[in-house]
């Protein structure tokens, strides 16, 4: 895992901190030894100074004080020293030289009495430093001047947001075709996306980097990116924020969770968690929330991402660098409002800790970085030996107070108790990745390992036992890899030309980004011989083994994105340093990074967006429907069709060959016999862009519906249809 | 045989773990001692946590446990040799498919399917006056919605302020 056995380490771990400025790092006191013995001066280590000759009678434990740097000398009786006098040749013709005394003789001169012993010869002086002369101070090197910097990045970001609103009046979503969103936004959405670049890239060239205004440009980076679609389209996207907006919503009020309906209501943390939130506030429903959910979780994730690459990383630069490449390169919408966008912070935040203040070596008796051995000279252990060994052998402590290691390990093991009912796939990817760092030894804290681990196996076996008693086969997984390829990957690669160049884009662009970070490791290896983090983004490759399904991909490049990216990054930062000209490069490669996140996520805004006119038909045909009739979507999968009516209505049974009524809508539709048939503008363009269909082919099949003579229209506004089944008069929810 | 009225203990067992390593860490981190010497509370600790763990292993084998790990290393359906007794139910069902619910009971008064249709005008037989026609059925049978647990807690306050009706 890490070459720390050959004795490379890391230059930064395991030190000393560095002592403020003018100050000389003071050794850490040993408790181990007396307290007169802790004043001794540290001795010296041989690879610092050559090893002194012998000199009869000199006390070679006893070298005169150098002063300390930066410290101003102690006053004393000593004449100023005269031209030379702390050069051994200074005095060439000056009386011989006092034999030196033996180890009984009379104690050497002190510095008080230096002025009126001779002398001796330059041979047989001490061999300790020469005594330095007070230089004069140094004045302070001059601030480097900002200059057109200090309003440049602020500028930039301040255009950036104003041309948001003209960006939401000159994008035409009725356009929305197979290119999706990058193809209707007008000049002023990408003007504002390159401000928003400019204003982060120019923050990072000033000669002073501000904190506070970098993170300014990355909030104005995300909203100029991810939350373009909440500043271009009027509701949220996404059917399936919808879906889990219904959940909370079966959730609100009696606080219990809908069993039968759907698996994910066995990890109910987060609609919980939003039911309560909207009980207490009084709201009836979360659509804003949903809005703007996904540039505010992922700027929460950003935080996380620069905090891991501080760490990391070190530098003022390189970890904004690798929060806009993790931002740029994540294009897996798992963001939008879910349990797994609270997951990735709950990931986030025991890595922070684990890779921050809780890092750690493990180093021998004699400090040295390494697997432990008995004695320097001895043999190299067998591996699963070290592996024991190193089981054994604590980690060092952090150079942290007792009460914040504690306060950390606290709020670590929350969040790791936190994930477990929150979601299914998350724990796991943390624990994975902490049980990659409890083996080699990099952080302190193994027991959160326990702590992960006892959570998820209690939560699923005890609190989800429902679960594994009737669905066994969604835990032990398929393991047919070669089915999830063929479902992640290459049955995705349908639709029209638009949908065919974004998906292969949605392909290549994690391939770069691994092709990337193994440069990276490369480079992070070159420094510090360490391997572990390409093995964190390994990690969650494990679920490919498991068979979770398509989406298994996507899962596992996000669970990776953040070490993936910190990696790329540092990778990226050894070619700046190579090349000083090609951070102009980089900038534009930025540009076009952020330019085609835009065109990768929103490849299928045609079918993915969702207008306040259809959550406002769905509420309402809940609302008009009798609970425990079946209302069911003609595509399932787009339109907000389950924002409401998850506890109250009926989705139908699952039957052969109809997945969805559009596979054969009149037999389908004969066989599932719903009570009500909803249609939406999404419906239609998934049919014409996905599926190859004609345009209109939704129209044309509710008119079959329709002519059965089982069904009418109850509303129709352009493509989205309510239709009713024909029920004798009287009856209640009967179309009138 | 899994009594979900134990999984109380469970819980318990992993709140009193979960305090023992805290109180642990606590030990380990505010001990004095060094070069891997524990302090004697660390060693107690160590010991409480150790016996912890024993116990929560032991009561979650015994709450399914061992059946989990029997059901997938052997690959069987849990349903088949698990048996839950005594469960709380505190959660609300799905609404079933109206479709897949039983058809309301036959009214005995009804004529059957296949008997040739009775002249409406003929009297019945020592009848006064004609028999009542069967009620219609419920759309989607009578076993729609049973229980009515969900009408309960069904969107309560979740229901928007009703836009314009729809088609009308």
């Amino acid at each position: 895992m890490t070459s720390t056995d050959r004795g490379g380490g890391d230059p930064g771990r395991g030190r000393t901190p560095p002592a403020p400025p003018g100050r000389r790092p003071m050794p850490a006191p040993r408790p181990d030894l007396p307290p007169a013995s802790r004043r001794e001066p540290p001795a010296a280590r041989p690879q610092a100074r050559p090893e002194p000759r012998p000199t009869p009678g000199s006390q070679p434990g006893r070298p005169s004080p150098a002063p300390q740097p930066g410290r101003r000398p102690a006053p004393s009786n000593a004449p100023p020293p005269g031209p030379g006098a702390g050069s051994p040749t200074a005095r060439p013709s000056g009386p011989p030289p006092r034999p030196a005394p033996g180890p009984s003789g009379p104690r050497p001169s002190q510095a008080g009495e230096s002025s009126a012993v001779p002398a001796p010869s330059p041979e047989l002086r001490t061999t300790a430093l020469p005594v330095q002369h007070q230089r004069p101070p140094v004045p302070p090197p001059a601030p480097p001047t900002i200059g057109v910097y200090r309003w440049l990045s602020p500028a930039f970001a301040l255009a950036a947001v104003a041309l948001l609103p003209i960006a939401a009046a000159t994008t035409d979503l009725s356009a929305l075709d197979g290119w999706g969103l990058a193809a209707v936004l007008g000049p002023a959405a990408w003007l504002s996306m390159l401000c928003a670049v400019a204003a982060c890239a120019s923050e990072l060239w000033s000669p002073r980097p501000r904190i506070p205004m970098l993170g300014t440009a990355t909030a104005t980076l995300i909203l100029c990116s991810y939350g373009i679609p909440s500043v271009v389209e009027p509701a949220a996207r996404f059917s399936t924020a919808w879906l889990i907006s219904g959940f909370v919503d079966a959730m609100a009020g009696d606080g219990r969770v809908v069993e039968g309906y759907d698996a994910r209501f066995y990890w109910p943390a987060f609609f919980a968690q939003w039911a309560w939130f909207r009980d207490a506030a009084g709201a009836t429903q979360l659509d804003e929330v949903l809005r703007w959910f996904p540039p505010v979780i992922v700027g929460v994730w950003a935080i996380g991402i620069y905090a891991l690459a501080r760490s990391m990383l070190g530098g003022h630069r390189a970890p904004w660098a690798a929060a806009w490449l993790f931002l740029g390169l994540n294009w897996i919408e798992q963001d939008y409002f879910s349990p797994q966008a609270t997951g990735i912070v709950l990931m986030l935040t025991p890595l922070v800790f684990a890779l921050g203040p809780l890092a750690t070596r493990r180093t021998d008796a004699a400090g040295v970085p390494g697997w432990p051995k008995p004695h320097a000279d001895a043999k190299r252990l067998a591996l699963p030996r070290r592996w024991l060994v190193a089981a054994l052998t604590p980690p060092n402590r952090p150079t942290l107070p007792p009460r914040q290691l504690l306060l950390i390990y606290f709020c670590a093991a929350l969040c790791l108790i936190a994930v477990a009912p929150e979601h299914q796939l998350t724990p796991f990817a943390i624990i994975g990745q902490l049980v990659v760092l409890a083996i080699v030894g990099r952080f302190r804290g193994r027991g959160l390992v326990l702590v992960g681990i006892i959570a998820v196996a209690v939560y699923i076996l005890i609190a989800g036992r429902d679960f594994w008693i009737n669905q066994l086969d969604m835990i032990i997984g398929s393991g047919n890899a070669e089915e999830a390829i063929q479902a992640g990957v290459s049955d995705r690669l349908a639709g029209d030309d638009g949908q065919k160049f974004v998906k292969v884009l949605r392909i290549l662009v994690p391939g770069l980004t691994w092709l990337l970070a193994i440069v990276g490791a490369w480079v992070y290896w070159r420094r510090r011989r360490d391997l572990t983090p390409i093995a964190l983004a390994a990690v969650p490759m494990a679920f490919a083994a498991q068979g979770y399904g398509s989406e298994v991909f996507l899962r596992i490049v996000l669970f990776g994105l953040p070490i993936l990216a910190i990696l790329g990054a540092d990778a990226l930062r050894w070619v700046v340093r190579w090349k000083r000209g090609m951070e102009k490069v980089l900038a534009v490669g930025l540009a076009v990074l952020f330019g085609s996140l835009i065109l990768i996520r929103g490849g299928n805004e045609s079918y993915m967006v969702v207008y306040p006119e259809e959550v406002a038909m769905m509420r309402e045909v809940y609302a008009t429907t009798p609970p425990g009739l079946e209302v069911v979507p003609l595509v399932s999968g787009v339109g907000p069709y389950a924002v409401d009516g998850i506890d109250t209505h009926s989705r139908g049974n699952s039957i052969e060959g109809c997945s969805d009524l559009i596979d054969d809508p009149v037999r389908c539709v004969d066989l599932q016999d719903p009570d009500v048939i909803v249609s939406f503008e999404s419906t239609e363009a998934y049919g014409r862009d996905l599926k190859l269909m004609p345009p209109g082919w939704s129209l044309e099949a509710v008119r079959q519906i329709v002519a059965t003579g089982e069904y009418v229209i109850t509303y129709q506004n352009g493509f989205d249809v309510v239709l009713r089944k024909v029920e004798p008069a009287g009856l209640p929810g009967a179309p009138r | 045989m899994i009594d979900p009225r134990l999984d109380i203990l469970v819980w318990a067992a992993v709140l009193l773990l979960f305090l023992v390593m805290g109180a642990r860490a606590w030990a380990v981190e505010t001990t004095a001692a060094r070069n891997f010497r524990q302090s004697a509370r660390v060693r107690l600790l160590n010991g409480a946590t150790v016996a912890a763990i024993v116990a929560l292993v032991g009561l979650v084998a015994m709450q399914g446990g061992v059946a989990f790990v029997q059901a997938v290393i052997t690959r069987t359906d849990p349903e088949t040799f698990v048996t839950v007794v005594g469960e709380e139910d505190n959660t609300d069902q799905a609404v079933p498919d109206p479709d897949d619910q039983p058809d309301a009971p036959a009214d005995p008064n009804a004529p059957a399917a296949d008997a040739p249709a009775a002249d409406p005008n003929a009297p019945a037989a020592g009848a006064p006056g004609a028999a009542d026609p069967a009620p219609p059925a419920t759309p989607g049978g009578a076993g729609a919605n049973p229980g009515g647990a969900n009408q309960g807690g069904a969107n309560r306050g979740g229901a928007p302020a009703a836009p314009a009706r729809p088609g009308g």
